[in-house]
């Protein structure tokens, strides 16, 4: 349970607080209401581009760490297809600290070109070290394009390719930042040793004369629908063949998510769900397998995808995953599978709620929904889950026409 | 400025933290390609 009240300035800053005095430290966390589904299609890898750009100085501060230093702060920040999100946990006393920072770089970055430069190779260098030069590095960047053909989440968060990092220009930043990294496209949340009184005062004080910017109305296209099964071969200098099968499912904040992802918990949370048990342990088909959904603000995938073992074909492997998937769309799942999951997935929650700065992400996302309080009732939605639900979603989403395959080969199998 | 939590792939209940050392914990929302 995370106890907060809110506000909003009259700039359009949405604020929550959520008070914990067992504690010393108060964090902040700040979520931009943006990510890589906002990039137009030439110019991807902008979200998390600025995700850097953010830590090279604001207008009035030159450098953003040391002074968070000095007071015994930490900080760091994530993109993702849908959202940047920072926070940075302080001493109590000194969280003002986190302000002073946080609503200058929201009034303005320095956009100094030295930055972007640096910021530029930095993210150039991410994208070769994790995407081109790590095995398996490139699955997503080919996975995505097969399973989306129209909506943004086509091209991963770390963008399409290379060259739009490289080509990035000063005044592609500066539009960026007015357009996304207004007041009114935020959520600030502050949580730990504060009170919703200090915090509306020091609100008003350091973000209240940031300006708002246009509104931003979203319209992304949908994505249709999938009418046959696609499949891709690649081939790539890999120690072992992998599997990827994804099925277009709804979004985080659908009804369905919550039957959906307990039906992924069943088939490969843990060494006793389906997939381990039959494919792993009996059949011994794969090294390793995992099921487990993108959970994105628009419609997401359900993936499956496993490491097969030396001399198994990938069609073959298929086939095998095909048989636990269509058996549970079949039979749904007994009575024991589903409390197991739900008694997981509820301990997760319980152990998730223990860190301040977890409470603070979560309040944060869940704000973004439109309805904070949906962070307080996730327990109770899936306790609500039954057999039938998930039996009713893996009909829908578990059909071949929504079906994108991708047979990732060993080049020393084709050898 | 080497900020970054890794999380390619990960599930919900899974987030690779640099600043908790590394530990499997939940998040509410899905940390699937969080870069």
């Amino acid at each position: 349970m995370i106890p907060f009240q809110s506000f909003t300035l009259d700039n359009g800053l949405r604020i929550f607080v959520h008070e914990d005095h067992t504690v010393q430290i108060a964090v902040m966390n700040i979520l931009y209401d943006v990510g890589s589904r906002d990039e137009q299609p030439d110019k991807t890898g902008f979200a998390h581009l600025f995700e850097h750009l953010m830590f090279g100085g604001s207008v009035n501060i030159p450098n953003y760490d040391e002074p968070l230093q000095m007071v015994g702060g930490e900080n760091n920040a994530f993109t993702s297809t849908d959202i940047t999100n920072y926070y940075l946990t302080v001493p109590a006393s000194n969280i003002e600290t986190g302000f002073w920072l946080e609503s200058d770089r929201m009034l303005s970055l320095s956009f100094d070109p030295h930055v972007l430069e640096v910021q530029r190779k930095v993210v150039i260098e991410e994208f070769k070290q994790r995407y081109l030069n790590q095995p398996y590095g490139d699955v997503w960047l080919k996975l995505r394009p097969l399973a989306y053909r129209v909506h943004p989440y086509q091209w991963a968060t770390i963008g399409k390719e290379i060259s739009h990092i490289e080509n990035a220009s000063l005044d592609d930043v500066r539009e960026f930042f007015f357009q996304h990294y207004r007041p009114n496209n935020a959520i600030l949340v502050v949580a730990g040793n504060v009170t919703v009184e200090q915090i509306k005062k020091l609100s008003e004080k350091w973000f209240g004369p940031v300006p708002e910017g246009k509104k931003i109305r979203r319209q992304l296209p949908s994505e249709p629908k999938q009418k046959e099964k696609r499949t891709l071969l690649v081939e790539a200098d890999v120690p072992a063949s992998a599997l990827y099968k994804t099925y277009h499912m709804g979004g985080r904040f659908h009804p369905d998510f919550y039957a959906t992802d307990l039906l992924n918990d069943v088939l490969s949370r843990g060494q006793s769900s389906r997939l381990y048990q039959q494919l792993v342990k009996e059949h011994e088909i794969f090294n390793s397998i995992s099921s487990f959904a993108t959970g994105t603000i628009d419609p997401g995938l359900l993936v499956v995808s496993g490491r097969v073992k030396d001399g198994i074909a990938l069609e073959d492997a298929e086939a095998e995953v095909d048989l636990v998937l269509q058996k549970i769309v079949r039979e749904s799942t007994t009575k024991e599978e589903l409390e197991k999951v739900k008694n997981q997935a509820e301990a997760s929650l319980e152990f998730g709620e223990v860190e301040v700065i977890n409470r603070a992400m979560n309040l944060a996302f869940a704000a973004l929904s439109g309805n904070a309080e949906v962070v307080n009732t996730e327990s109770e939605q899936i306790r609500n889950v039954t057999g039938e639900n998930m039996q009713r979603v893996a009909e829908e989403v578990l059909r071949e026409e929504n079906a994108s395959v991708m047979y990732y080969q060993t080049k020393k199998k084709s050898a | 400025m080497g900020k970054k939590i890794s999380g390619i792939g990960f599930t919900r209940y899974e987030i690779i933290n640099e600043l908790q050392g590394q530990v499997a914990k939940p998040v509410f929302f899905v940390n699937f390609d969080l870069i």
